[in-house]
């Protein structure tokens, strides 16, 4: 039995989620405790932890591989002695990234919103605003989805108001 | 219409909740947090409250500067003078109107950074005051203020600066600090850095014996001949980058030093 494993991983326990769409993941607890939002599911509901299945409605059961893969690697490298080189860490995060679209970032903003983690909210929101640095306006409103309700008298008017916030940036 | 998914998706995506848009705009330079008040109403209401206010302005001039020592041939000293004082004065309008707007819709500043570079100390400092007068009243917590001009004409540093409460990082640079009119209220400060500010060692002394939270405290570039900490309970990191041919002794007495 537990001769075969030199590491605990068999005794971890694991909470089940269910996606907006009704699929279930089993989790690691300490994976899912990073959660603000799974965690208190369970504050004050000890009784709960065996076998409860926490619904998580906002979040589509399409970003829940990465979130959780994002916080598998995240906490193993936090525990890790010595920590893991920056490369290392770069080197995910980079990975993670690579295939997302703009819709899947936002969407995952978003999912990172409603679980409440702080350590992937600031991670998305920092390659979110990678993404639209040097970009034109147009490009930006295209990647958050805004629909441009200004006049273009108003437009003007703004960069006049803002001069220096403008200067350099052409007029799309 | 086939084009109702991508409308519904980019209805859900246009509400991002203000935190997090303000979150996106930390990320980005002050210029290009500025530049989102253009997207739509929504955004320009948005960047309205946006609560970092970080400004630097002196990279345009200094970019200028670079080329004019590359290849001072090409580009005319008067002209570049000209279109320093152009952008600079541009800069103040912006800054100067995002500061009277925080104050008159009464925001709170979490941070404030500016980094100013003036030839015409005198002409400015007034403004300087003023825009340190509305952070204040707007509750800052971190300040972070750096003003480049020649060492004989420095900003002398508005005197509302030690008596604010809500300040937890405090980073000067490039100005003269004065002797406080009043007992110093910098209560919440953890964190104080200094750097080529004019101060001598009454002043400096004064000011750190009435931070008694601080945890953090760099100081380079002073010209100070001794330095003295002592009694802050809290200190974990202190930092003294001063030349060895003017400091003579530096005394620090902090139990909790890391």
């Amino acid at each position: 039995m537990a001769s075969s494993s030199s590491s605990s991983s068999t005794q971890v326990k694991k909470i089940t989620l269910k996606a907006a769409d009704g699929k279930h993941f089993e989790v690691e607890e300490p994976v899912a405790m990073e959660m603000e939002t799974v965690k208190s599911f369970f504050v004050g509901n000890e009784d709960a932890m065996k076998d409860m299945v926490v619904p998580l409605l906002n979040v589509s059961s399409e970003h829940m591989p990465a979130i959780l893969d994002f916080y598998r690697n995240h906490s193993e490298f936090r525990k890790r002695t010595p920590p893991p080189p920056a490369e290392e860490v770069k080197a995910f995060n980079e990975a993670f990234l690579e295939n997302k679209s703009d819709e899947q970032l936002m969407e995952m903003i978003m999912a990172a919103n409603f679980l409440n983690t702080k350590e992937l909210l600031n991670f998305l929101t920092e390659a979110a605003a990678n993404r639209i640095k040097n970009k034109s306006v147009e490009y930006v409103r295209a990647f958050f989805g805004i629909e441009n309700d200004f006049t273009p008298e108003e437009e003007a008017r703004i960069r006049a108001e803002n001069e220096w916030a403008f200067d350099g940036l052409d007029e799309d | 219409m086939g084009e109702t998914t991508t409308a519904d998706s980019m209805d859900r995506l246009s509400e991002l909740p203000p935190f997090i848009i303000h979150h996106i705009m930390s990320r980005l330079s002050a210029q290009e947090a500025a530049q989102t008040s253009i997207l739509s109403k929504r955004w320009k209401a948005l960047y309205k409250s946006f609560p970092v206010l970080d400004f630097h302005e002196a990279y345009t001039y200094f970019t200028g500067e670079d080329e004019f020592y590359r290849n001072p041939a090409v580009i005319d000293p008067e002209h570049l003078i000209k279109g320093f004082r152009r952008n600079l004065l541009k800069f103040i309008k912006f800054v100067d109107a995002c500061l009277v707007r925080f104050f008159e819709l009464e925001f709170s500043i979490q941070k404030f950074r500016l980094l100013i570079g003036l030839l015409d100390v005198k002409r400015f400092s007034s403004v300087l005051d003023k825009w340190l007068g509305l952070v204040v009243e707007n509750r800052v917590k971190e300040l972070d203020f750096e003003v480049q001009t020649s060492r004989k004409t420095m900003y002398t540093l508005s005197q509302t600066i030690y008596f604010v409460k809500s300040i937890t990082s405090l980073k000067l640079s490039g100005c003269k600090l004065e002797l406080p009119y009043g007992d110093i209220k910098l209560y919440a400060l953890k964190s104080l850095s200094l750097d080529k500010v004019c101060i001598t060692e009454e002043i400096l002394h004064k000011l750190l014996s009435c931070c008694s939270l601080l945890e953090d405290l760099h100081l380079s570039c002073l010209a100070l001949k001794h330095i003295y900490v002592s009694k802050l309970h809290k200190l974990k990191i202190i930092s003294i980058r001063e030349s060895p041919h003017e400091l003579q002794s530096v005394e620090i007495a902090a139990p909790s030093l890391e």
